[in-house]
């Protein structure tokens, strides 16, 4: 279940500043940031401005300029480099380091204001800039709004109004808007601290916000149909709600909406499904429970085929599973017997390590106490029994089915240097998987547990064995395990981006081998890569000359942008390192502009990328018409089998082509060259001619 | 967990064979990705789920739930998904069917659809559902019930007949194979072509049904009690099988006065079935133990035929919650045979294993929900149809007919030498040094 607790703004600057390795990152009231270093006993100042301003130092890959106080050259210059590496994911949507996202869209002072122009930097009810919760706002009789914080500090309100109405002292101006603060009810002596300047927050996030001569609108367009920009509709309209309950993909979406990517029901049971027998699961479901399912071979369903890029793990035929579904008579009697019996049986035998009940919508209407059971068969053979939850909204997630699972490892066991663990990579069995066990060894390391999406118990219990473990970055799996790798506190974590494409694959092996405390280890992850380089060059001669094309709404951008958005994909590399030519299409609104620039910015960065990549902006209209235009050969869909590419010519390939590791990163491009090289939408296409003709 | 397909299940079956139909379910979204699971394991060609950008050929839908939802009743959000369906497919037919845990709610579902019908000028149907424990079988037969009942068009009275109560086609191999080879039969017999086929997922008309015509009627989705039909009613017999395609030439005969002609198609139809089968009989089929995993009607069927091909069926699952008096299943039972019905997936494992190892069965003939402990037992198995797949058969792979019968028997003397011979490579290949 997610953290109930606000997000602390102060905490999320004071992680970005650990990324950078500087002492601090205070945001200022001009929009930039400034970054506290120490450089021997000498105090160093970095202040990023997001926009470029005389005399500022431009970093490559690094939007605005910098100004350094206080530095010598060349520990500025080494300030610079970790700045303009450091990321960090921030919760909720957030990310502070925004500039101008939404400022193409018009301002309109309503009580959605902060949710539409804010959504990067507050979050009504969930952020927190020191004791101030951030409350809500409130939209004002006269065309203003007004921001609430609150907390045991006192209460702040920020009057927000448009620009030319605001013709008194004590206004500040940002873009079309002016803001003051309207009312203070904080102790005059505690304002200088940082933690209750709240306005100083407020201020540089109004600067990121909005740009000068960014439109102001009396009122926001009806939400009747989703736009094809893929944005979120204003209002809750009952339609929209539909839509988005059903999975429905507006016309050019070709990138998954993000709450698809959400790791579901079918994922926790394919994970307990296809544990060992040191986990014994009892199913407690209705008789139609769409829970019970996956254990069909080859079944799949959207978010399962999405949320994940492996298949999804399926039932393991020969281990004891108690599925119970409970008659009509029972289930009106709310009849727990048959239940209690059959847990414990489960905990009875004696290779059970750790039993899992996993309840259905069922127990949560009927009032079945499962936690209940669960601790009297606890106390009866003192085994853990856990609840994994998937009812309607009590929807236990894959962080704290995690978290339950590793109850039963055993944290005395003492560390040991040479064994890592590797944390959401591959199941346990896949050819990665397979890869890893050969090759790990060759580093000089010992693979202690491969977990997520697969569980063993044996590795589960010696997880603490390991001196260190290997997170894949990906936000998915971050997530997954984020709460089972807090009970570990003394354990180091590492984050290495999982292993797809050549060069990410290559330092991946990199990194393990660091971790394994290689001389060169750069050397020997190459040497790992070399076996399969005359193969990979064979196949990259055939894709060079190819073009593949994305169609990108401005939201998709970050998919792009980001590779942890998309299961740690970076596409944009991977396809170029295969040697193929990227067309982009950033489907343009007025909207569209900033996530251009960005996709822009991106390729301008990266000496590859910028050979390779063509950004190309074409206005909204149907998919098919924009794709026939271009000549790329194969076309990016998380929608397959996609008819829109089909129909205009081309080929789709979907995340799943790609496969990580050595051989993985050869099979991709063999798939995507033979994908490429297919006639088949050519032959579609003309036998579909040929019949429309024939009509 | 019991390997008999539930009533939801039986309704996306019925829906997913009507092409011009969506199904409104009262059902936590979850039961919408039933529709996922149904076009990966039930219909290639269904997309019950819809395909490329899912917003015009989805055809099933469910409300998302949350606990207050249930608290409430469920009947607002029903109405506004009723209310969206029926907006943006102004053309199509919708059916609402109560779930399991709607039933439990006790949404009035019934009460909804009837005033919903007026609004809609009757192009909603309400499947109905009276208990919790109704499975699959029901769930096609009540949704033929309603759509016969609703879906009736003005005129009627023609010769021509109408057809029930058979599985809803998918147009996958065996069952396309099916119809192909029914329609054949039914062609060289000389009966007059059907006026509608409901449920022949496209393939013959299915709409407007005619009134005060003969209603041929097959087992699986026709219930007396359920059909409220004006005009003649012929029970037909699954044509499964020599016997049983013979009992339902010889009845429709009777019926459409073509009785010579209907006999000089059985005589022919048989030599050439006897000279196909014969050398298969003797070198394989004949002493051969299968087990056989299907509806009542289908594996009562598959029975009978493997038993003209000189098969016996050693094991039964029935994938039904009957009870053991029905007429079907007191038919199956017989000295030597182990019937399951509504088996629990372990058992059966259990006992094609204990099977296999004994030597007393080297198949599987029937659904494909316990192929992959089939083959992991060291089995041949032979897909037939319902409720899934999991080998998708692009050709037509037929079983009902003349022709079904001849194919079968190819294809589980295929599957068992193909088994026979990986068993002795196996054999041979590990005494290897």
């Amino acid at each position: 279940m997610s953290d109930p607790r606000p997000v602390q703004l102060l905490d999320l600057f004071a992680a970005l500043a650990r990324r950078a390795g500087a002492a601090a990152a205070v945001p200022l009231h001009d929009g930039s940031l400034l970054y506290r270093f120490r450089e021997g006993r000498r105090r160093v100042e970095v202040f990023h401005s997001p926009w470029h301003r005389p005399g500022g130092s431009v970093v490559r890959g690094v939007e605005g300029c910098f100004f350094v106080r206080g530095a010598t050259d060349r520990f500025a210059a080494a300030c610079l480099r970790r700045l303009a590496g450091a990321r960090t994911r921030f919760p909720l949507s957030l990310d502070p380091l925004a500039v101008w996202e939404d400022a193409d869209r018009p301002v309109v002072l309503d009580a959605d204001f902060a949710r539409v122009h804010l959504r990067r930097f507050l979050d009504a009810g969930r952020t927190a800039w020191g004791p101030f919760l951030f409350a809500g706002c409130d939209a004002n009789e006269d065309r203003t709004v007004t921001l609430v914080f609150e907390g045991p500090a006192g209460r702040v309100d920020f009057r927000v109004a448009p620009s030319r109405a605001a013709r008194e002292e004590g206004w500040r101006r940002f873009g079309p808007l002016a803001v003051r603060i309207a009312a203070d009810g904080r102790d005059p002596a505690a304002v200088g601290s940082v933690a209750r300047r709240v306005e100083t927050y407020v201020y540089y996030a109004f600067h990121r916000a909005f740009r000068p001569g960014q439109p102001l609108a009396a009122a926001r367009p009806e939400p009747a149909h989703a736009s094809p920009n893929g944005d979120v509709p204003f209002r809750d309209d009952p339609d929209d709600r539909i839509r988005q309950n059903l999975d429905q993909v507006p016309e050019h979406a070709f990138f998954l909406d993000p709450f698809l990517r959400r790791i579901g029901t079918q994922e926790t049971l394919g994970t307990l499904l296809a544990a060992d027998e040191g986990l014994a699961l009892v199913v407690h479901t209705d008789q139609e429970c769409t829970t019970k399912l996956p254990w069909l071979k080859s079944c799949g369903h959207l978010r399962s085929l999405f949320a994940r890029l492996h298949p999804l793990p399926t039932h393991a035929s020969g281990r004891e599973i108690e599925w119970l579904e409970p008659v009509q008579a029972q289930t009106i009697r709310g009849d727990d017997t048959v239940l209690l019996r059959a847990l414990r049986r489960a905990a009875g035998r004696r290779k059970t390590r750790i039993v899992a009940l996993m309840g259905t919508c069922v127990g949560d209407v009927t009032g079945l106490d499962y936690e209940g059971l669960a601790a009297a068969v606890e106390r009866e053979f003192g085994k853990p029994v856990v609840v994994i939850g998937q009812m309607l909204e009590h929807f236990v997630e894959m962080d704290h089915t995690w978290e339950l699972l590793l109850q039963i490892a055993d944290r005395r066991r003492p560390p040991e240097a040479d064994r890592i663990n590797l944390v959401g990579y591959a199941p346990a069995e896949s050819d990665l998987a397979d890869e890893l066990r050969g090759t790990i060894p060759r580093l000089g390391l010992r693979l202690n547990a491969l977990l997520v999406p697969s569980f063993h118990s044996r590795e589960a219990r010696d997880f603490a064995r390991a001196a260190c473990t290997v997170l894949n970055p990906a936000r998915s799996s971050t997530f997954e395990f984020a709460r089972a790798a807090a009970t570990f506190p003394t354990m180091r974590f590492h984050r290495i981006p999982p292993p797809f494409g050549k060069s990410a694959t290559i330092a991946f092996y990199r990194g393990l081998a660091e971790l394994a405390g290689a001389k060169d280890p750069q050397a020997e992850a190459e040497a790992l890569w070399a076996p399969h380089e005359p193969e990979f060059a064979a196949w990259q001669e055939r894709a060079r000359g190819v073009r593949v094309c994305f169609l990108v709404r401005p939201g998709d951008a970050t998919c792009l942008l980001e590779p942890e958005e998309l299961h740690g994909l970076d596409l944009l590399r991977i396809l170029a390192e295969f040697g193929f030519g990227i067309d982009l299409v950033v489907l343009a609104g007025p909207e569209g502009e900033t996530a251009r620039s960005r996709l822009e910015r991106r390729a301008a960065a990266d000496p590859l990328l910028a050979e390779t990549v063509r950004t190309i902006r074409r206005p909204v209209r149907e998919p098919t018409a924009i794709l026939a235009t271009l000549d790329a050969r194969l076309c990016f869909s998380e929608f397959p089998p996609d008819r829109r590419a089909l129909e205009a010519g081309k080929m789709f390939f979907q995340p799943r082509d790609i496969q990580p590791g050595l051989a993985g990163t050869v099979r991709s491009l063999a798939r995507l060259v033979r994908l490429a090289e297919s006639a088949f939408p050519g032959t579609w296409c003309r036998l579909r001619r040929a019949g429309v003709r024939h009509r | 967990m019991r390997l008999a397909p539930k009533y939801l299940d039986g309704v996306l079956l019925a829906v997913n064979a009507l092409p011009g139909v969506r199904a409104v379910l009262d059902a936590p979204r979850c039961e919408q990705e039933r529709a996922w699971i149904f076009d990966q394991t039930h219909d290639w060609r269904a997309e019950l789920s819809g395909a490329g950008s899912y917003t015009r050929d989805r055809r099933v839908f469910a409300p998302l739930w949350k606990t207050a939802t249930l608290v409430q009743g469920t009947e607002r959000t029903l109405a506004e998904m009723i209310d969206f369906v029926a907006r943006h497919h102004p053309g199509d037919t919708l059916l609402v069917a109560p779930s399991f845990l709607s039933l439990l709610a006790n949404t009035d579902v019934e009460g909804l659809v009837a005033e919903w019908r007026k609004k809609l000028s009757g192009r909603l149907v309400f499947v109905g559902r009276e208990s919790l424990d109704e499975d699959w079988v029901d769930g096609i037969r009540r949704t033929q019930a309603a759509v016969f009942r609703d879906l009736r068009g003005p005129r009627g009275g023609s010769r021509a007949p109408v057809v029930g109560g058979f599985l809803p086609f998918r147009r996958e191999g065996d069952e396309t194979g099916n119809l192909e080879e029914i329609l054949r039969l039914w062609r060289l017999a000389g009966f007059p072509p059907p006026a509608a086929w409901p449920f022949s997922a496209g393939l013959l008309p299915d709409s407007p049904i005619p009134r005060h015509t003969p209603l041929v009627a097959f087992p699986i989705g026709f219930d007396a009690s359920r059909f409220a039909w004006e005009g003649e009613v012929i029970e037909v017999e699954l044509p499964i099988g020599i016997d049983a395609t013979c009992s339902m030439l010889r009845r429709l005969a009777r019926k459409f006065r073509c009785t010579r002609r209907t006999e000089a198609v059985i005589r022919e139809e048989s030599r050439a079935l006897a000279d196909r089968i014969r050398p298969l009989c003797e070198r394989t089929l004949a002493g051969l133990g299968v087990a056989v995993l299907g509806d009542p009607w289908t594996a009562d069927g598959l029975c009978r035929a493997l038993g003209e091909l000189g098969v016996e069926a050693c094991l039964v699952g029935v994938l039904r919650r009957g009870n053991a008096a029905d007429p079907v299943l007191a038919r199956l039972d017989r000295p030597g045979r182990q019937i399951l019905l509504d088996p629990k997936r372990a058992d059966f494992e259990r006992e094609l294993r204990r099977l296999a190892r004994n030597r007393i069965c080297e198949a599987v003939v029937g659904s494909a929900v316990v192929a992959d402990a089939a083959r992991q037992a060291g089995l041949a198995t032979v897909e037939i149809s319902a409720p899934h797949y999991l080998e998708h058969f692009a050709e037509p792979t037929p079983y009902m007919g003349f022709a079904g019968l001849a194919r079968l028997a190819e294809r589980l003397t295929n599957a068992v030498e193909h088994q026979r011979h990986l068993a002795e490579h196996a054999r041979k290949r590990s005494r290897r040094p």
